[in-house]
């Protein structure tokens, strides 16, 4: 035919929660060429942390950058000042920060895959994902006291325990979800209409998985084993059963099969350590300003988010470097559309778990 | 709390390039970012990399003392992914990057150079 | 497909996993952090919540300078519940700052805003809500510039306080040197003369010297005066002045000027004597008495 026609996929779209733009040029339903857009949603926060906020402030700050990996925005920050300002955390707040962490990873990967279900048209799945994944909602509002925003971690600790109740209910409803995660994984596995369209598309091979530098499940599902929670000790990740989860058919449905498979292993760790508590204090006493400075990187939901923080002793930093996941999974996205169906950039799209208000900041 | 091996490694403008070309391997390295640092008089833009399965380790290709509007190469001859983090830099530090597309990350009437300290210091 | 059609139908006979609300409110789980509220008189007025507050939800507005009488003001609406502020509040187990386990019903264009002392004196005086943001952002403007003119204040009683000291200085210098020169004593008059005049006109507007008021070792008779009538005195600023040896409404009525400045200094109420008339409440009492 040859005629070419332009579609543009944002910056308002229905799948997607938030403002990114796609220019696609499509040869009938092939899409052969695209623009990106990402900055819509640029609020100045590198800027406003070395101006506006005190260095015991940014993290509040910080964790604002997304809502839903908020808390390893704020751990990341708070790993790098505790590092610059010499301070040992206890082992149980460790620990604490390990569920926290964890929970957050459950219920945003389990949003994740449901959103996936959603766009392919299966909103019946994507109910059932979101009436489960209430459990570790409930947790993280039981323990740290809001739903959304935890400001959970703080310099030299956290800022709540746990009390026996909570580590009671948290059994209890953790064993519930991992009963339920094991039914939807299964769903997602077997469904006949959700694999075609998720089996075989949007497929990135190891080798491009490499040469993109794609990171967190992305990675993970073509076999890439690459994850910062494996390479870098900020929390007791070996004591208490971390595996890192790989598949290797790099498409669609591979991604959201990693993604539960992290979530049993995530809900897995915080049994262990809500059950395996050490005693101590929630947090030590932190004076001095920060001086120097350092690299952090952690594994935020979608991937890792590196940090570089540099202080010069005063109340202001002098320079927060934020770089979260999404922004390192843009490039091969875009590899990624050329070639394949129109119809299937939303599964495409989704299955990134994409969250362009963290790559604008 | 942990602290991370940095493993940094000297380089200049001039032969950045080339000593990336050479030492980047991609079965073994991971690009994280690149990241500019402004002293209020020069730039100091690092180039960060791991390793894939190796504990605590980062590889740092430091430039001090790069002057404002130097021409800064593009790596994507090196790694095809290195665009995004380009762009983005070119446009908070206002940059002369090689290569990159001015306003992905910023609208057209955003002001120059954001990051850069006179930007933010009332000067 | 087939699991999920069962499941599906399985759904279909539960019930729903959702509440009705708004008609059935909406569960509030135990220790959820809510709105802010806040004890004047357990307040120490040392700003360390104004400080650490992220968005600059809490402000203090210095409402007299001269006194150092600042006034709390909270924008629950601007508010993040972080928690920080309850953190780092030294009275905080006291209930200076509490954190409640319920938040304020958010803000519609028509909806009343709550009245509680608690919250605050910006909020006491904003009644409607759509005129709040408005008012917030002129109370900001107030409150960074009270501070303005208290750094002022500050630095002209700190100017004053040095131009005394030198013409002290000099006074003294005067004294000694007349001491030496006893012979010239017709010129020595003039020379006095001149200091005394110069150390009285820069004297006059420095604060008033503090003096300390008449203090007991133990009560009249055994039997102490119960303070806390007096509207502002707390248990615990009572235990403070019973400490100071302050237990009686006639010892409180008879304190003058310099006996409040003492107060202010000793027992730090930053002015609070004056703003709440304690002198004149303890005077009513004693006549009731």
């Amino acid at each position: 035919m040859g005629s070419k026609i332009t579609v543009t996929f944002g910056s308002q779209h229905i799948a997607i929660p938030e403002p990114v733009s796609f220019v696609f040029e499509t040869e009938n339903e092939i899409i052969t060429k695209v623009d990106v857009d990402v900055g819509y949603v640029h609020r100045g926060i590198e800027q406003a942390a070395v101006s506006k906020f005190n260095f015991n402030n940014v993290q509040f700050l910080l964790a604002r950058v997304c809502g839903f990996c908020s808390i390893t925005h704020a751990g990341a920050y708070i790993h790098g000042v505790e590092q610059l300002l010499g301070v040992e955390t206890t082992r149980r707040a460790d620990y604490l920060r390990l569920i926290v962490t964890e929970l957050d990873r459950m219920h945003s990967h389990l949003l994740a895959n449901g959103h996936v279900a959603e766009v392919c048209g299966y909103e019946n799945l994507f109910m059932q994902v979101v009436k489960y994944r209430e459990n570790a909602t409930e947790i993280l509002e039981a323990i740290t006291g809001n739903r959304v925003q935890y400001d959970y971690y703080q310099i030299g600790g956290v800022s709540r325990d746990l009390s026996p109740e909570h580590i009671k209910m948290i059994n209890a409803k953790l064993v519930e979800l991992r009963k339920n995660v094991l039914k939807m994984r299964d769903f997602f596995e077997t469904d006949y209409t959700l694999g075609l369209k998720t089996r075989n598309v949007g497929t990135i091979t190891y080798d491009m998985a490499k040469e993109y530098n794609t990171a967190g499940p992305i990675a993970r599902a073509s076999g890439l084993r690459m994850d910062a929670r494996n390479e870098f000790d900020f929390l007791p990740y070996g004591e208490v059963g971390y595996v890192l989860q790989t598949r290797t058919e790099g498409d669609v449905w591979a991604r959201n099969m990693v993604r539960f498979d992290e979530v049993i292993n995530s809900i897995d760790m915080s049994l262990y350590a809500v059950n395996n508590l050490p005693e101590g204090d929630i947090k030590v006493k932190v004076k001095g300003k920060p001086k120097g400075e350092t690299f952090i990187r952690v594994e935020a939901p979608r991937g890792e988010c590196f940090y570089y923080i540099k202080g010069n002793g005063t109340k202001v930093m002098e320079r927060v470097r934020v770089r979260v996941p999404t922004y390192s999974n843009i490039p091969v996205l875009r590899e990624l559309f050329v070639g394949s169906l129109y119809s299937d950039a939303q599964p495409i799209v989704l299955s990134f778990d994409p969250c362009l208000s963290c790559t604008a900041r | 709390m942990i602290n991370p091996e940095l493993i940094m490694h000297e380089v200049t403008l001039g032969n950045i390039k080339d000593i990336l070309m050479g030492w980047y391997d991609v079965d073994k390295h991971h690009y994280i970012t690149i990241n500019a640092i402004d002293s209020g008089e020069t730039l100091t833009i690092d180039w960060i990399f791991s390793e894939y399965e190796v504990k605590n380790i980062m590889h740092i290709f430091r430039v001090e003392n790069i002057e404002y509007k130097s021409n800064i190469p593009s790596m994507m001859d090196v790694y095809p992914c290195a665009w995004v983090s380009e762009w983005d830099l070119a446009d908070m530090f206002d940059l002369n990057m090689e290569n990159a597309h001015r306003g992905m990350f910023l609208e057209p009437e955003a002001p120059t150079g954001p990051l850069l300290k006179e930007s933010y210091s009332g000067k | 497909m087939v699991k999920m059609f069962i499941e599906s139908l399985k759904n279909l006979t539960q019930k729903p996993a959702t509440i009705g609300y708004p008609h059935t409110p909406s569960p509030s789980p135990k220790d959820y952090r809510g709105t802010i509220y806040y004890q004047e008189d357990l307040c120490i007025f040392c700003d360390l919540c104004e400080d650490v507050c992220p968005p600059g939800a809490i402000l203090f507005e210095i409402t007299n300078a001269a006194e150092n009488i600042r006034e709390y003001s909270y924008n629950p609406y601007l508010c993040i519940y972080c928690h920080a502020c309850v953190d780092v509040c030294p009275k905080a187990d006291e209930g200076c700052l509490v954190q409640a386990e319920t938040r304020l019903a958010p803000l519609g264009r028509d909806s009343t805003l709550p009245q509680d002392v608690k919250l605050g004196y910006f909020m006491a005086k904003v009644t409607e809500a759509k005129n709040l943001d408005r008012k917030w952002d002129a109370f900001e403007a107030r409150a960074a510039q009270s501070r303005d003119e208290m750094a002022e204040f500050k630095a002209e009683k700190k100017r004053l306080k040095q131009a005394a000291m030198k013409a002290k200085k000099e006074a003294d210098a005067k004294t000694k040197a007349e001491a030496e020169a006893k012979e010239e004593v017709q010129a020595e008059i003039t020379i006095e003369n001149n200091v005394e005049t110069k150390t009285e006109t820069k004297k006059e507007p420095t604060k008033i010297a503090s003096a300390m008021p008449q203090l007991l070792t133990e009560p009249k008779d055994g039997k102490k005066d119960d303070l806390t009538q007096i509207k502002g005195i707390a248990e615990k600023i009572e235990l403070i002045l019973n400490e100071k040896g302050i237990y009686h409404f006639q010892q409180i009525a008879l304190w003058t000027e310099e006996n409040i400045k003492w107060a202010d200094e000793n027992i730090s109420f930053v002015g609070r004597v004056k703003r709440e008339k304690w002198i004149e409440q303890a005077k009513e009492l004693l006549a009731k008495k």
